[in-house]
């Protein structure tokens, strides 16, 4: 048998509760109904009070079976139904003759802990403790009343009076374990939850930063290796070109690990900062609302295009237009295309470029279904 | 030999008059700037008189009355460009719809502007990027029915502001390509502002460029 786990160990242990309270209510219901019958051999000229006694406690129960299964606490209510209960207690227990108090015609304390104790289920135990301290004042009451304060009647009422409450108690004590239990089992989860999404984060960072070290990698580090070793010459327009792209590709990744709204405009951006630094002039017109697209196929759709703009001259314009189904990233410049990226056709992503008069037009377009399909 | 170009820029930045001006002047044929006003409450369409285009800002510190102002214009006959920031396509579209001859933002600059004024002037359809933007992005249930061609030129001019690159795109030629946004131009003009009579029905196809005075 496995241990509850995640979200069945929280349910298993409001199950616990909720079960636990009902079996109260039930112990309530089952005691009022089977010691009731004895106020008939007491007086019986005084049973309309008995009746409302009993209704006043089967009622508080069912009240109580109710918020249990509904989950929800009483504040004010609880004591509203105490003080019903312990009032319709005393008015049966006065009307006694102080030599039937704990004994048979005497039949409501019993009832009345478990009542009690299904009322205040999830409350502190010291209010347990005060609603049978306040029953076992009343009978005291009621023998002082009747002026049977004799040596034996006072053991035996002390006797019934522990007898009727050390299970109400008992079971207050354990409620209010299991409580703490769940609470603490609750807490435990949380924590095992936060920590599973650290865990997830950390590895989709991880995923992410060794698919940006790659494209460094295959591009930028051996660029930079040829500037070092001096076999690619700074002034050379090809070399300066490709160090543009370059350049305009890392501002891309390190932006792709930004927490933006829109993070394919907000890498367009980056692409574009890095372009007007160079007095590049850029306009940038978008349609539509850009669909949340993952990295690596935003990287798709935008790595072609962005190269293009990179090797601009002196100007570029950017547009693009998107909806739920499909995205297209149009760069217009004045320079040469950038190099064509060779893994777009995984993620539908259709790219293409267009020269005319020394004007370089690529345009890359994903789309949610392939195109011909739908 | 063509008639002189008049037009009056309404615009509150100087630096705006001063570019309209220069941009003007150096125009084949030159266009004259007639009125450089600065604030649209003051002026009373009857004071520009004579002049054959408005270049209109829509946006001013002092008011934010630009679509009332082009539609005061525009119903005392005059044929407006919209030179303005907003690339909104809502703002593009109202401003057809209250008769502008034309809508351009400020970032298309000199080569559409110039052409945009000798359009007007000649009651020739012009459509601008941002425009065409708008009208590929036009999703109301008024919107004039386009071809797919025609979509497909729109967004085109939309993304590369190049007549030969939608024309290489599309396998066709720069001429075919105007003839399809003169010929969405026109649907929109028919659709936009209501006439309700013959003499405004008239009267709009002229503004519009549909007919020539020579055709009435």
């Amino acid at each position: 048998m496995t241990a509850p786990s995640g979200e069945r160990g929280e349910r298993g242990h409001r199950w616990y509760l909720t079960t636990f309270g009902l079996g109260v209510s039930l112990v309530a219901v089952v005691n009022t109904l089977s010691t009731f019958p004895f106020a008939m051999s007491g007086n019986a000229t005084e049973l309309p009070r008995n009746l409302l006694c009993l209704a006043v406690f089967l009622a508080a129960t069912a009240a109580s079976a109710l918020r249990i299964v509904r989950g929800t606490h009483w504040r004010v209510l609880a004591w509203v139904w105490i003080a019903a209960v312990l009032g319709t207690s005393a008015l049966v227990r006065t009307a006694l003759p102080a030599d039937q108090i704990a004994s048979l015609p005497d039949w409501s304390p019993s009832p009345l802990g478990f009542v009690a104790l299904a009322v205040l289920l999830g409350q502190r135990v010291i209010f347990m403790v005060g609603v049978v301290a306040a029953n076992a004042v009343i009978g005291f009451f009621c023998l002082l009343k009747g002026g049977m304060l004799d040596v034996d009647t006072l053991i035996r009422f002390g006797s019934d009076a522990i007898d009727v409450s050390v299970f109400q108690l008992a079971g207050a004590l354990f409620y209010r374990q299991l409580e703490q239990i769940a609470g603490a089992t609750e807490r435990d989860l949380d924590v095992r939850q936060e920590l599973d999404a650290r865990e997830s984060t950390a590895t989709q960072l991880a995923v992410d930063r060794a698919h940006r070290s790659n494209a460094i990698e295959a591009t930028i580090v051996p660029l930079l290796r040829a500037l070092a070793d001096g076999t690619a010459d700074p002034q050379d327009p090809q070399v300066r070109t490709a160090a543009r792209v370059e350049s305009a590709r890392m501002r891309r990744l390190f932006a792709e690990i930004d927490a933006v709204d829109d993070p394919m405009l907000h890498e367009v951006r980056a692409s574009i900062q890095a372009v007007e630094r160079l007095g590049v002039a850029v306009v940038l017109e978008t349609r539509g609302q850009v669909p949340e697209l993952p990295v690596a196929l935003r990287r798709a759709l935008l790595e072609t295009p962005m190269s293009t703009l990179a090797s601009a001259v002196s100007a570029a314009r950017v547009v693009i237009i998107a909806d739920a189904e499909s995205v297209s990233v149009s760069v217009v410049t004045d320079g040469p295309p950038g190099p064509q990226q060779p893994d777009g056709a995984q993620w539908n992503v259709r790219t293409s470029t267009t020269t005319a008069r020394q004007v370089t037009w690529t345009q890359s377009r994903w789309t949610s279904v392939e195109e011909g399909q739908s | 030999m063509t008639a002189l170009i008049t037009v009056a820029i309404v615009d509150d930045h100087d630096v705006v008059h001063a570019g309209i001006e220069a941009w003007c002047m150096a125009a084949q044929p030159p266009i004259e700037v007639a009125g450089s006003y600065t604030d649209p409450a003051e002026l009373d369409p009857a004071e520009l008189a004579g002049i054959d285009v408005i270049v209109l800002d829509l946006q001013f510190q002092e008011s934010r009355a630009g679509l009332d102002v082009l539609r005061r214009f525009v119903a005392a006959g005059y044929r407006v460009v919209v030179y303005t920031m907003s690339t909104d396509s809502a703002t593009v579209l109202t401003c057809l719809d209250y008769g502008a001859a034309c809508y351009l933002t400020k970032s298309e600059g000199r080569r559409h502007l110039v052409a945009a004024i000798q359009a007007a002037a000649a009651n020739t359809p012009y459509v601008g990027p941002t425009m065409a933007g708008a009208m590929a992005d036009d999703h109301r249930e008024e919107r004039p029915a386009l071809s797919p061609r025609e979509q497909e030129v729109l967004l085109h001019w939309f993304r590369t502001d190049s007549k030969h690159l939608v024309a290489s795109a599309l396998y066709i030629s720069t001429a075919t390509v105007n003839t399809h946004l003169a010929r969405i131009r026109t649907k929109y003009a028919a659709v936009g502002r209501p006439a309700t009579t013959k003499a405004a029905l008239i009267a709009r196809a002229l503004q519009d460029g549909l007919i020539t005075l020579d055709d009435v």
